[in-house]
């Protein structure tokens, strides 16, 4: 898949889940919003700047609506950081609706090693807990806590 | 405070004027919110360590009917069976403070931490299951343990009723070569102090074996890993169906729950006992690695340095147990999701050494102000389900604690201070500064004059190792 130019943002939010790790996300499309909630995921796990992109891998998550889509798509980054060591740098994704949503991209990141990385926290889980997955008109929005 | 509507027992919130002041709103909603359950007995309970979590507070309790009743993985959390052991040796600080340095690098070195940590040991398929069924005694079977060592551990460190057919070959595929680790976050392993002005209660520290002025000491607080996680993920996803099968509606995606009386909630207990379980081996691995760490940096055996397990005790888990309702005795499922089991003195779960002075309660503060051992009491068994505290409480977030300080300038104060940081992670470090924590004497003190569970020592951190 070829690379293509990502436009999204997201902020983190110190006030809603004082425990654990919380961020919104907004991007014009369901493609950018899930690529920046991966992005958003990884920087609580490890400084962006010290992953390589060594790894490249196809993921494809399958789910009965967008929010869930996303949900799934997050645990699988998390199930793949435990399981390859794989820590996500970038996310090309195509996000389909057909016959119920469909995620699938080409992930390119690095394996953990806390000799030269600065690590963060591990996420254990993405939650539910006030958990929005939304599209207003225009722009697409998430609000996503992580179990720290 | 007004009912909300369909609550079906009463919130208590266990706290002083101070505590209660300062706890989030989040609390009190959640609370309330655990009080709308089906089957639920009594009332819902928050202990003063409670801040806001998923579904339940962090310090929630609540006991429900095994055939009117749900079992939620909301009330257990994703890290099922995090929890709490406390080793002791025959050193004391004197003779540990000069090879703190070189102990605090064997045992960084013995102990993975942090992000995607792996341990030592890498187990098959079956072996994986096998461990999740045995727990502790799989460990001490391979060598990773006394066999005395179950014997001071909640439930000998193996639950029964756990079936590894009921977690997902993910779950097991990311538990597998995790064992021995400490993950991240608020885990850690810790050296220390027992200063003699710290004891509350010289004959019950005694009976602990804790008897040594300035003795040395270490605890763990750790639970199931990613394999807890991915059972956690799982059936909280799988449960929304069953809801709506059963008519079950919630205010709050994460108190997904099942009846605990239909397959769906009895696969879910079976699931969450294995990750109990893995739970405890993990703990027990840990502690194998700890003496090893100590064997090597005094050049003395373990049984030389007296290292032994004074108690190992869940605070994230569900299990079944009896109590009196409405004047007669019956089996209740009991949530704890921060809060840690506080059986009284006389209970026949209890190891037989310990059965006159109630249970250790092992409370885990921040790596600046120290932790505590409490026993429990037949107070918490009549008021709270045998149930109370499990740590100090969190009154800020990691992002605001490490915008105060920085994980470098931390590690040096608390250098300056005598205590030993190794870490995986300086940001990691810097959310886990002690201003993010309630006082923990304050939040001890309230238990112990509730009469829920009874101070007996407070520990002083020497070295600390974080994920």
């Amino acid at each position: 898949m070829d690379r293509r130019p990502m436009s999204f943002s997201y902020k983190y939010l110190p006030d809603v889940a004082i425990a654990d790790a919380a961020f919104a996300v907004e991007a014009d499309s369901w493609d950018e919003l899930f690529a920046g909630a991966t992005e958003a995921m990884t920087v609580v796990m490890v400084s962006l700047a010290d992953l390589r992109e060594d790894i490249v891998r196809e993921l494809e998550v399958a789910s009965e609506s967008v929010d869930q889509l996303l949900y799934d798509w997050l645990s699988e980054i998390v199930y793949l950081k435990d399981t390859e060591g794989l820590l996500v740098k970038s996310a090309d994704i195509s996000v389909t609706a057909a016959n119920g949503w469909r995620a699938c991209g080409t992930l390119r990141g690095d394996r953990v090693d806390r000799d030269r990385q600065r690590l963060g926290q591990d996420v254990k889980a993405v939650t539910y807990h006030l958990y929005e997955v939304s599209h207003d008109g225009h722009r697409c929005h998430a609000k996503i806590v992580l179990d720290i | 405070m007004d009912a909300k509507p369909g609550m079906r027992v009463p919130a208590r919130i266990l706290a002083s004027p101070a505590i209660f002041e300062a706890m989030d709103d989040g609390v009190f909603n959640q609370v309330t919110n655990v009080a709308t359950l089906p089957g639920i007995q009594q009332h819902a309970l928050c202990m003063p360590d409670g801040h806001w979590g998923y579904g339940f507070p962090i310090g929630g309790v609540a006991a429900f009917d095994l055939e009117c009743g749900v079992i939620s993985p909301g009330g257990i959390g994703f890290d099922i069976n995090c929890g709490m052991r406390l080793l002791r040796t025959n050193l004391t600080f004197d003779e540990l403070q000069p090879k703190l340095a070189k102990l605090m690098d064997n045992l960084y070195s013995l102990v993975p931490c942090g992000v995607g940590s792996k341990g030592s040991i890498r187990l098959t398929d079956s072996e994986f299951r096998e461990m999740t069924t045995m727990g502790v005694k799989w460990c001490v079977k391979r060598g990773l343990g006394r066999p005395e060592d179950p014997d001071h551990i909640e439930e000998s460190g193996c639950i029964p009723e756990a079936d590894p057919d009921q977690c997902s070959a993910k779950a097991i595929h990311r538990g597998l070569d995790q064992l021995g680790t400490l993950g991240s976050g608020n885990h850690y392993l810790e050296v220390q102090v027992i200063k003699p002005e710290n004891i509350f209660d010289h004959a019950v520290a005694q009976s602990l074996g804790l008897v040594i002025p300035n003795q040395i000491c270490v605890m763990v607080h750790c639970g199931s890993r990613g394999f807890g996680h991915q059972i956690g993920t799982d059936y909280l996803r799988s449960f929304a169906p069953v809801m709506a099968r059963h008519g079950i509606v919630t205010t709050d995606r994460e108190l997904a729950c099942a009846p605990f009386a239909t397959p769906e909630g009895r696969s879910y207990f079976q699931a969450m006992n294995c990750a109990a379980n893995a739970a405890f081996a993990n703990r027990q691995v840990i502690t194998h690695r700890i003496r090893e760490g100590f064997a090597k940096t005094f050049g003395k055996s373990d049984l030389e340095i007296g290292l032994e397990v004074i108690y190992d005790v869940a605070h994230n888990i569900a299990k079944i147990e009896r109590y009196p309702v409405g004047g007669v005795d019956k089996d209740l499922l009991v949530h704890r999701k921060g809060a840690t089991r506080s059986f009284g003195p006389g209970q026949k779960q209890l190891p037989a050494d310990y059965r006159d002075i109630g249970q250790p309660v092992i409370v885990g503060g921040s790596m600046e102000t120290g932790s505590y051992l409490l026993v429990g009491t037949q107070e918490a068994m009549d008021v709270t389900f045998g149930s109370t505290l499990h740590g100090s409480g969190r009154t800020m977030s990691r992002t605001k604690a490490k915008h105060m300080i920085r994980g470098e300038t931390l590690r040096q104060n608390l250098l300056d201070r005598g205590i030993a940081i190794r870490t995986a992670s300086l940001a990691g470090l810097a959310e886990e500064a002690g201003f993010a924590y309630k006082d923990i004497s304050e939040v001890v003190a309230t238990v112990h004059d509730l009469g829920i569970s009874r101070r007996v020592i407070s520990f002083l951190p020497i070295g600390n190792i974080k994920g």
